[in-house]
């Protein structure tokens, strides 16, 4: 049996290296190779084989965890891609003040108690993540510009905080 | 994680919360932010005819240590000269708010601002100095 480190999680679970990725065959290409890393199955066989089976096992369960999840697919993607020296291009000022004033608005609603602000803002960021996922993907997929993939993955995470953020606030004013 | 006095100190008091009308040309802005955990922070400058920075103020969104970073800053740049002001190191915050391993990237967001508000402030006035490309910076 092969070490995973010498195939990449894609072809673990017979993907193309894109960021659009069938869920589906994901889910499935997940159970169907669980199911045959069982220990069940490998009662019989040796120690040493058993021992890898269970390895594998594991390494499956972290392919799935990391492409399931956007960012760390995304991050996934530009690894593979191993361009050296990529460094992305600084969060421009623009963006850098949206934050602040995102951070202003949820500040305040929390303040004052406001659900429906929250509700709202929470929309907006929804809506502002499903067009960073796409342009994230357009980056990686059609373009292959990992630098620029880098870059609206960087501002992502921004929006990943911006979401826990509403979420705490909400769950605050729920008490 | 326990905060240090100093930390907890700027933290419940931060010095020089506020802004600064960023059009003016007597005033430099650096914002920055840090992906790792979604900090963002403003810090502005103000400097005189002299080039001596007379007043800063900050805004920042982050955790304790990154506020705590910041308003320290803007207590350390008042009365500097800009070059003396770009010769502020993070370990400088770091140590002076002993700021524990994990939180040395707060002290790096904090010299990163100081040194955009610099860059933002001499770009406005387009001022020539050692290491300073007005071309580059503007790219």
């Amino acid at each position: 049996m092969n070490t995973l480190s010498d195939t990449n999680y894609f072809e673990l679970f017979g993907l193309a290296p894109r960021f659009t990725i069938d869920m589906h065959s994901l889910e499935q290409s997940f159970r169907q190779l669980q199911s045959e890393l069982h220990p069940d199955r490998h009662a019989g066989n040796s120690e040493a084989e058993q021992r890898v089976a269970l390895q594998k096992s594991t390494q499956v369960n972290d392919a799935y965890r990391t492409l399931r999840n956007p960012v760390t697919r995304a991050r996934c993607l530009i690894d593979l891609a191993g361009v050296l020296g990529l460094e992305a291009k600084t969060l421009t000022p623009g963006f850098l003040m949206a934050q602040m004033e995102w951070r202003e608005s949820i500040e305040d609603a929390r303040h004052a108690g406001d659900v429906v602000a929250l509700d709202a803002l929470s929309k907006r960021l929804k809506h502002k993540v499903s067009i960073q996922e796409k342009d994230l993907a357009s980056a990686l997929d059609d373009e292959a510009n990992f630098q620029l993939a880098e870059q609206r993955l960087n501002e992502l995470f921004f929006y990943q905080k911006l979401r826990s953020e509403i979420d705490d606030a909400l769950d605050q004013l729920d008490k | 994680m326990a905060y240090s006095d100093k930390v907890l100190d700027h933290y419940e008091n931060p010095r020089n919360v506020g802004s600064f009308q960023a059009e003016d040309s007597d005033v430099g802005t650096g914002m920055v932010g840090a992906p790792a955990c979604g900090d963002v922070m403003k810090l502005q400058i103000k400097v005189n005819e002299a080039g001596v920075i007379e007043d800063a103020k900050f805004k920042t969104y982050g955790c304790g240590s990154a506020i705590a970073s910041s308003s320290l800053v803007t207590e350390m740049l008042k009365g500097k000269t800009l070059d003396q002001a770009m010769d502020i190191k993070n370990t400088h915050i770091a140590e002076e708010l002993a700021l524990p391993p994990v939180k040395i990237h707060c002290s790096v967001l904090a010299e990163d601002a100081i040194r955009a508000a610099i860059t933002d402030y001499r770009s406005k006035n387009l001022m020539e100095a050692e290491g300073y490309n007005a071309c580059k910076s503007a790219a």
